[in-house]
């Protein structure tokens, strides 16, 4: 029974051993300032600075890691995680969106952060930064409502 | 007599003015007939609150249509263009068990068309 044990063990630390040569690629492309939405709408400093702190991780081209994305299979959760919300929203590539799309992400944006389902939970469990108050989710609905209403007339 | 006077000219007032709140049906003519039948055989199953899901009605319940702001609605159009155009909608586990329920060439065409006007419309109407 030990001796099953340790070999299971030994499986167990040789598969996680091995799983470290496969890294997923990074989300670390430049910013374009053509396209990106904070470089192109320019927004308050306090609501840019929401924006990136909680959504630009998951929502753009560029994610700061935490320090355990260096190892597998947390970096292989993140990296799903990122391609999923680049999928869904990607902030980088704002510019390329026709006006309809532009209007619907920002209504999306403020639906989401108004019910709370944005930022993920487990995301804001790492990321003090993420963790929005009810008055800094009411900043940005109000922000993102006027930006869909300015698209609409443009 | 004046008192009456003035009374039934009150209720008079109170009940033209109650006229105006005469709630429309919710659904019923909000969109043309042609595209309302295409979204009800192939979409209402689980975009309405009697046979949906709770995540299929969160993403659109086209009963609370009418509850939706502006900004939502256009986001919304914009979705079911490209949901319908790219086949994503209706999903194939939904068909594998309803087949006629797939969107022909032509369905497909007439919802994306009428998406894009719709939009194009509530962006002119603010």
């Amino acid at each position: 029974m030990g001796r099953k044990l340790k070999l299971v063990g030994i499986g167990l630390i040789a598969v996680l051993i091995v799983l470290q040569f496969f890294q997923p690629e990074k989300n670390d492309t430049p910013i374009d300032p053509e396209l990106d939405m904070l470089e192109l709408l320019a927004p308050p400093e306090p609501v840019a600075d929401l924006i990136r702190d909680a959504c630009y991780d998951c929502h753009s081209n560029q994610t700061i890691y935490p320090w355990y994305n260096r190892i597998s299979p947390a970096s292989l959760y993140l990296y799903k995680h990122i391609k999923k919300g680049k999928e869904d929203l990607n902030f980088s590539e704002y510019g390329l969106l026709d006006k309809v799309d532009k209007i619907g992400a920002f209504a999306d944006f403020c639906d989401v952060v108004d019910a709370g389902s944005m930022p993920l939970q487990s995301y804001m469990l790492i990321h003090k930064d993420a963790r929005l108050t009810q008055e800094e989710r009411e900043t940005l609905c109000n922000w993102t409502e006027k930006q869909a209403l300015k698209v609409m007339r443009e | 007599m004046k008192k009456q006077l003035v009374l039934l000219l009150a209720i008079g007032i109170l009940f033209i003015s109650f006229q105006s709140f005469n709630p429309e049906p919710p659904s019923e003519g909000v969109f043309p007939d042609e595209i309302s039948a295409i979204l009800k055989s192939s979409c209402y199953d689980c975009h309405t609150a009697a046979t949906g899901s709770e995540k299929s009605l969160k993403a659109l319940d086209f009963e609370q249509w009418d509850q939706y702001r502006l900004t939502k609605q256009i986001g919304l159009l914009g979705d079911i263009g490209k949901v319908v155009e790219e086949g994503k909608m209706p999903p194939g586990k939904y068909l594998e068990k309803k087949p006629d329920r797939k969107l022909s060439e032509a369905q497909k065409k007439l919802l994306a068309d009428w998406t894009k006007e719709e939009a194009d419309k509530l962006m002119q109407a603010d």
